[in-house]
């Protein structure tokens, strides 16, 4: 699988550092395959058998899992060796990034308005905590460090190198099949303008911008850095996305003004609080009849002990504190409390569009799937977990 | 130097002695640095071959210059001060 960056602002990189980074994306392929296969074997044929001599049960939680798991030396290695995959990803393109910044910078000046999209960054957002104060991903510097869009070219870069390819072509495949799930699986549904909340590189707006080249695509974030760099991006690419610094807790658009707000792999790195004020802004911004649609990771309610166990290695080793927090809600549950109603629900899990026939991908949407160990991570097997929900008319 | 590469405090440690975690970063790092240059040394003898150059024979009589030594050892430096990068670095424990 190919994971260059074709987009303008991409990155030459020698050939000493493309070496480092294949050897990177090899490495988290064989820890999150491989490794984490015999972590499981060694789970099943060692921990959980000792675990039910002394508690004459299975664990019936994530937290009991991790307990027992913690002195495991497979856990150890696997755990161990991520860590550093992780930072490896990113110290592979920060030097080069580094070298590049002033032909990026150059470039998206250039760039700037080429394609009829537009960059609105507003000094008075305040960065919140759990941006400005943490390095998420334990990407170095965090998303918000300055308005420089080196933040924003360190992610596009890293990403692509931690994605391996499994996130798309321009890492657009998120937000290519959520955009065409609901073409596919709504054709009636016409969305004239779309918003794209937590957008960083603004890579699923992009996507949302082909599938629906008719609609108006705004994208927001709360670091200047990110939109600064998505907006170079986004033109280099001939798509006009609107771009603008707004928390998305507080949005700045009048009432019933789009008809689609998505977000993705968002919600899971906002406090319970946040989602909430979000959901509300959300219900507000959206037209009656609008959808509000994010993909995210599954809840835990769909998932056994061990998944939940293995999915929350992010929130205590990835610098992800509120990833667990959003896993354990009921998606469902946090929406009706916001004001929407329970039957516009819908929840589904999609094989990724970038990689399967046409055909393939329509069958897969009118069956809207089921959860299992694959979805939402990045194995050779990922499917995309997704929830909707309709605004009344 | 990158000026954002290093600029976390703390670094997350998995085995009950933090040497343990610093010395899996060092064995990555190195292997990282051994496949790069396996990599570089394969492209060069095919595209050698290709271009019809005795390429082996070549690398095996090969003599430095003083200033080719020089670059050298600043690379051989670069190199370890990657490879031994975590050592001294605090470190928190499991949860």
């Amino acid at each position: 699988m190919s994971f260059a960056l074709t987009h303008g602002l991409k990155i030459a990189f020698d050939r000493d550092t493309s070496a480092r980074q294949k050897f990177v994306c090899e490495l988290r392929a064989y820890i999150l395959n491989e490794m984490a296969a015999t972590m499981r074997s060694s789970y099943e044929d060692e921990v959980l058998p000792a675990f039910e001599r002394k508690h004459g049960r299975k664990p019936t939680t994530e937290d009991e899992v991790h307990d027992a798991m913690r002195p495991n030396t497979c856990f150890k290695f696997y755990s161990s060796i991520r860590y550093n995959a992780q930072e490896m990803v990113w110290r592979s393109v920060i030097p080069s990034v580094e070298r590049s910044m002033a032909n990026i910078e150059r470039e998206i000046r250039k760039l700037s308005g080429k394609s009829g999209g537009s960059l609105q960054l507003d000094p008075s957002v305040q960065v919140p905590e759990n941006v400005a104060g943490l390095e998420v991903h334990l990407m170095p510097g965090g998303y918000a460090p300055s308005n420089s869009p080196l933040a924003g070219a360190i992610y596009d870069n890293g990403l692509t190198v931690f994605s391996a390819g499994f996130m798309g072509r321009e890492l657009d495949d998120i937000g290519l099949s959520m955009s065409n799930y609901v073409k596919q699986r709504f054709p009636e549904f016409h969305p004239r303008r779309i918003l794209d909340c937590g957008t960083t590189v603004g890579h699923n707006a992009a996507a949302w911008a082909r599938t629906f080249p008719d609609a108006q695509i705004h994208a927001i974030d709360v670091s200047a850095a990110m939109l600064t760099y998505a907006h170079g991006r986004a033109e280099s690419c001939g798509l006009p996305v609107h771009f603008k610094q707004m928390d998305a807790t507080a949005l700045a658009y009048p009432d019933e003004s789009f008809d689609i707000v998505f977000s993705s792999m968002f919600l899971h790195e906002l406090s319970l609080d946040d989602i909430r004020a979000f959901f509300a802004e959300a219900k507000r911004v959206l037209r009656p009849g609008g959808l509000l649609l994010c993909m995210e990771l599954p809840p835990n309610r769909e998932l056994e002990p061990y998944e939940r166990f293995y999915l929350d290695w992010d929130s205590y080793y990835n610098c992800e504190p509120f990833y667990r927090t959003f896993r354990d809600q009921d998606p469902e549950d946090l929406l009706v409390a916001g004001g929407f109603q329970r039957e516009n629900y819908f929840q589904f899990v999609i094989p990724q569009f970038s990689y399967i026939s046409e055909s393939a991908f329509a069958t897969a949407v009118q069956k809207s799937g089921l959860v299992d160990k694959d979805t939402g991570r990045l194995s050779t097997d990922i499917q995309w977990f997704g929830f909707g929900m309709w605004k009344q008319r | 130097m990158s000026k954002v590469a290093d600029t976390g405090k703390y670094r997350q440690s998995f085995f009950e002695s933090e040497s343990i975690d610093q010395i899996v970063t060092m064995i990555l790092e190195l292997a990282t640095e051994v496949w790069t240059v396996r990599e570089r040394l394969y492209v060069l003898e095919h595209a050698a071959d290709k271009l019809g150059i005795p390429l082996r024979k070549a690398l095996e009589e090969y003599q430095y210059s003083e200033a080719e030594a020089a670059e050298l050892t600043a690379m051989r430096q670069r190199m370890l001060k990657e490879l031994l990068r975590t050592v001294g670095r605090k470190s928190k424990g499991l949860r």
